[in-house]
């Protein structure tokens, strides 16, 4: 009867009662959801006045939320100046960088959020790929990365790749499953 | 439908083309594929003409519009690379 009348009472103020098993319900949903692995692929365009270090340090600051967020880097390419297919800023040509990695859909907003404050960055776009990824296929997908590497090394020289960087970052992600 | 003269005017082509070549893969970093689907003033062509399947023109579609955001190709008039 109390318990009862202390739901209507609830539902009165609009606040939902939480037993224990739902606040234990809630944490795991929101540790997984925290964790939660995706694969996401960013294509971003700097400006082509750009120098090389304030490249690497916009590249370097999107890897670091990336890895902050337990996510990994399945590769990262820097595919140089490209004449654009349409103005940007006034601009006609632009610094491609492309970067495939798993991460938390909370980093991806952290990068876009970063590059639309940024100056250097003219343009970005960000794909899912993937809704959910675990260990195993980061891995096998980061070693199918460095064999094509290789393979593209030995025979010839592909023309739409300039630089080819590769990075491997391997940490503990938790298990959700 | 109003009757017109000429009812099958364009002949529907045998298959599309990503079924037919199973390794042919739609994606928006390929811009040379992507760009035979795309008309000189950068419009996509429509898939009577072509020939490809539903599912194939969707995924083309998306694609061609992924790789105009990253100016890949332009969303009108001719490319200029």
């Amino acid at each position: 009867m109390l318990f009862f009348n202390l739901l209507a009472l609830c539902k009165q103020q609009s606040v939902r009662a939480e037993t224990c098993e739902g606040i234990v319900l809630r944490k795991k949903r929101e540790s997984m959801r925290r964790n939660h692995m995706r694969r996401y692929e960013t294509i971003f365009i700097l400006r082509p006045s750009a120098g090389e270090e304030e490249i690497n340090k916009v590249i370097g600051s999107t890897t670091q939320i990336i890895l902050d967020e337990q996510g990994s880097i399945i590769e990262l390419n820097k595919w140089g100046m490209k004449k654009l297919a349409y103005l940007i800023k006034k601009e006609s040509l632009g610094y491609y960088v492309f970067c495939d990695f798993a991460g938390t859909p909370d980093a991806v907003a952290e990068i876009e959020r970063k590059f639309r404050i940024d100056d250097l960055v003219l343009k970005y776009m960000t794909i899912k790929t993937a809704g959910s990824i675990n260990q195993e296929e980061i891995q096998l997908a980061i070693t199918a990365v460095s064999e094509k590497a290789t393979a593209v090394v030995d025979g010839d020289a592909d023309d739409t790749e300039a630089e080819l960087l590769v990075e491997e970052e391997q940490e503990e992600v938790a298990d959700e499953e | 439908m109003a009757q017109r003269p000429q009812k099958k005017l364009f002949t529907r082509k045998k298959t599309c083309r990503f079924c037919g070549d199973k390794e042919l893969a739609i994606n928006y970093k390929d811009v040379k594929t992507l760009r035979n689907f795309v008309s000189e003033r950068g419009k996509i062509i429509p898939r009577r003409i072509i020939g490809t399947c539903a599912t194939h023109q969707r995924q083309l579609c998306e694609a061609i519009k992924q790789a105009r955001q990253i100016a890949f190709l332009p969303y009108s008039g001719s490319a200029q690379g």
